[in-house]
């Protein structure tokens, strides 16, 4: 066992929330894990992507043909050549339509689940922000429920971890699960590297034994019979990872100026840019890749919120660069996972962009979103669809995933609910039933 | 068990009949309560009910969570890194650099302060610890004004200045006033007297560099890293 875990099981919330996981293992209901029981005994990955700003569907999964609409205005001509043509992939069975910013992830369809049409229930990027960290209807602007990582960290082992829940420029939550679970955050993808080696001055060798000693005796003012985390239990986790991981001289792994053939890879064009998803992306890679974590959450592109002439150049640049990285990814993860059946890879914005340009030639808000799974156990296909002429939400026949009157509105918690069940978690805290079709 | 359950349905149909008929005064007691109180039992209150209705022990009872503002919290980053300056006397110099890492939102893209005791807090906290402390010994044994080592210097080797400079250490970072067979001390006076290393003497800059472990443990305690 290690030291983490006993650690853990030593402090009574430890011992509680050990204590309370046995007694859900034994009540649990095998069937409900069939998803990925299948599955080899590889550990289970899951990466969460996040475009922050709001993207254009149109520019991206939910494409239309050139031509002329009701309501759409497809900016053809403002765009560059390379982006004025959108291509035709087969999803599941299923010929859609994706903007050329998405080309590079034609050779991962094989493994994607995509949803179209879900109602984002809100245009505000605080509101839609917080709804799409859980997949759960916020409280106001409040996130409510554990992050999507933090849920999915717990969907297997992680005492073998030193990270089990890393997260990259977003805000993480842990409402319900143990305190190991919380997420670890860096605002940028480049402070790993800082995180990973030890910044401040060492003291003399002895010294530093002796305060590492003097330190795993202290004991907080806070009683154990206080109701909340303790902060000497919370530190105790910390600082025992802390040790494990600046032991390991990982320093080289996140030094990407001297991994040419991870630049050359990931398409790095400047090692420094923090920005850059290449960079976020193969920060990532090496953040599974060193066994640090098997759980990430990032957002891996910014600035796309468009509403002014900007919309035409900047945002199908950086929804490819964005989308190039997450194939590139998506490579690394299928060398050792072929059909993504231990690999949940989400992609998601807060919502999409409207259909109409508008006077300053951007598009704005927009509630009917496209999000992307790629393995996950889920079947494979598109689930959803928007109106054709007009980008407007439809309901749906959750068996097909096709268009039906007075079928059902798609919305995030549905999807969030699914990945729960095909991964074996709890659903209730998502109040809806899974799209138990969708599961493989 | 169908008894019991039976039992808590008729009790919810009495309290809530009794609620519409506006018989429950926020103000009145229960039956028990006022029994206790010496007051005569089964008086009406002033809106007519009878008291007997209402199940006992209805007021005080509930969760025990504390309201968030009486949570124990971790120090945000700004608060973290300001006390660092009046504990040690010194700024960090990276921490613009690193405040996001400590958990403080940009406020354009991120605008949730995290407040965990994650690794990446308690590393960035120890970076920052390390090299205030740092600047704050070399600056007292350069002669400067001294901070943290006010009541014993390098020189000292008694257990008397140790000590007192302990409980005038932890008065200052943790806010505690301890005596001097404080268990709180133990510690750093272990750290203070271990022998040195073998074939090395005990030299001031040896006992320099304890001290300096002492600061960087006083302010990564977790006493000084909560409110």
């Amino acid at each position: 066992m290690s030291r983490i875990l006993k650690q853990s099981l030593r402090s009574r919330r430890g011992f509680l929330a050990g204590t309370a996981a046995a007694t859900g293992a034994l009540i649990y209901n095998p069937f409900e894990r069939m998803a990925w029981a299948d599955s080899p005994g590889q550990p289970r990955r899951f990466l969460s992507l996040f475009f922050n700003g709001g993207w254009d569907v149109l520019l991206g999964p939910d494409a239309r043909a050139p031509g002329t609409y009701d309501v759409i205005e497809l900016g053809t001509d403002l765009l560059a050549p390379e982006f004025q043509t959108p291509i035709a992939v087969n999803v599941g069975g299923t010929e859609v339509l994706w903007g050329a910013a998405m080309a590079e992830l034609e050779r991962h369809a094989d493994v994607l689940t995509l949803f179209r049409g879900v109602n984002m229930n809100t245009v505000a990027h605080p509101t839609a922000r917080a709804y799409i960290n859980s997949f759960i209807p916020p409280s106001g602007l409040l996130t409510k429920g554990d992050s999507l990582g933090t849920r999915f960290a717990a969907a297997d082992v992680y005492s073998d971890l030193i990270m089990p829940n890393f997260v990259i420029g977003m805000p993480t939550f842990n409402a319900t699960l143990p305190p190991e679970l919380t997420g670890v955050t860096v605002d940028k993808a480049l402070e790993v590297g800082d995180l990973v080696r030890q910044l401040g001055p060492s003291g003399m060798s002895q010294t530093e034994q002796l305060l590492r000693a003097a330190q795993d005796q202290l004991e907080g003012c806070v009683s154990q019979h206080y109701a909340g985390p303790i902060p000497a239990d919370l530190l105790g986790i910390s600082r025992e990872r802390m040790r494990d991981m600046l032991s390991q001289g990982l320093e080289a792994s996140f030094d990407f100026a001297n991994d040419d053939a991870l630049v050359a890879r990931y398409g790095i064009a400047n090692v420094n840019d923090n920005k850059d998803p290449a960079v976020i992306a193969a920060t990532i890679w090496r953040l599974l890749e060193t066994g640090l974590s098997r759980t990430v959450s990032a957002r891996l592109q910014t600035a796309i919120d468009s509403h002014n002439n900007t919309w035409a150049t900047d945002h199908p640049t950086k929804l490819k660069a964005g989308f190039d990285a997450v194939a590139v990814l998506l490579d690394d993860l299928r060398q050792t996972d072929p059909s993504l059946e231990c690999t949940t890879v989400v992609v998601y914005s807060e919502f999409c962009r409207t259909p109409q340009l508008n006077g300053s030639l951007g598009r704005d808000h927009h509630f009917a979103n496209s999000i992307l799974v790629f393995g996950g156990g889920l079947r494979r296909g598109v689930c959803g669809a928007t109106l054709e002429q007009t980008l407007g939400l439809l309901e749906i026949d959750v068996e097909t995933g096709l268009p039906n009157v007075g079928g059902h509105m798609l919305f995030p918690e549905d999807i969030g609910a699914t990945l729960a069940q095909a991964a074996g978690l709890d659903t209730n805290a998502f109040r809806v039933d899974p799209l138990t079709a969708w599961i493989a | 068990m169908t008894m019991t359950k039976h039992y808590r349905i008729l009790l919810s149909l009495a309290w809530l009949t009794a609620t519409l008929v506006g018989c429950r005064n926020e103000g009145s007691k229960s039956t028990d309560e006022a029994a206790d109180a010496g007051d005569t039992v089964g008086e009406s209150d002033d809106s007519g009910g009878s008291e007997d209705s209402e199940p006992p022990g209805k007021e005080g009872e509930g969760s025990a969570e504390y309201p968030r503002a009486r949570q124990v919290a971790r120090l945000s980053a700004d608060q973290f890194h300001a006390s660092l300056i009046v504990a040690t006397g010194q700024a960090w110099v990276d921490y613009p650099e690193y405040s996001a890492a400590l958990g403080k939102p940009d406020l354009a893209e991120v605008t949730e302060e995290s407040r965990s005791f994650s690794i990446s807090f308690d590393k960035f906290a120890h970076d920052a610890a390390r090299s205030t402390c740092r600047l704050a010994i070399d600056a007292e044994v350069g002669g400067g004004e001294p901070v943290i080592m006010r009541f014993a210097d390098p020189s000292d080797r008694g257990e008397a200045e140790y000590v007192a400079n302990l409980q005038y250490l932890l008065l200052r970072f943790l806010a505690i006033e301890v005596d001097p067979g404080d268990s709180r001390i133990e510690p750093w006076l272990t750290l203070l007297q271990a022998p040195p290393p073998e074939g090395e003497q005990l030299d001031d800059e040896l006992m320099a560099d304890r001290w300096w472990a002492v600061c960087v443990g006083l302010a990564t305690h977790p006493d000084f890293l909560s409110y």
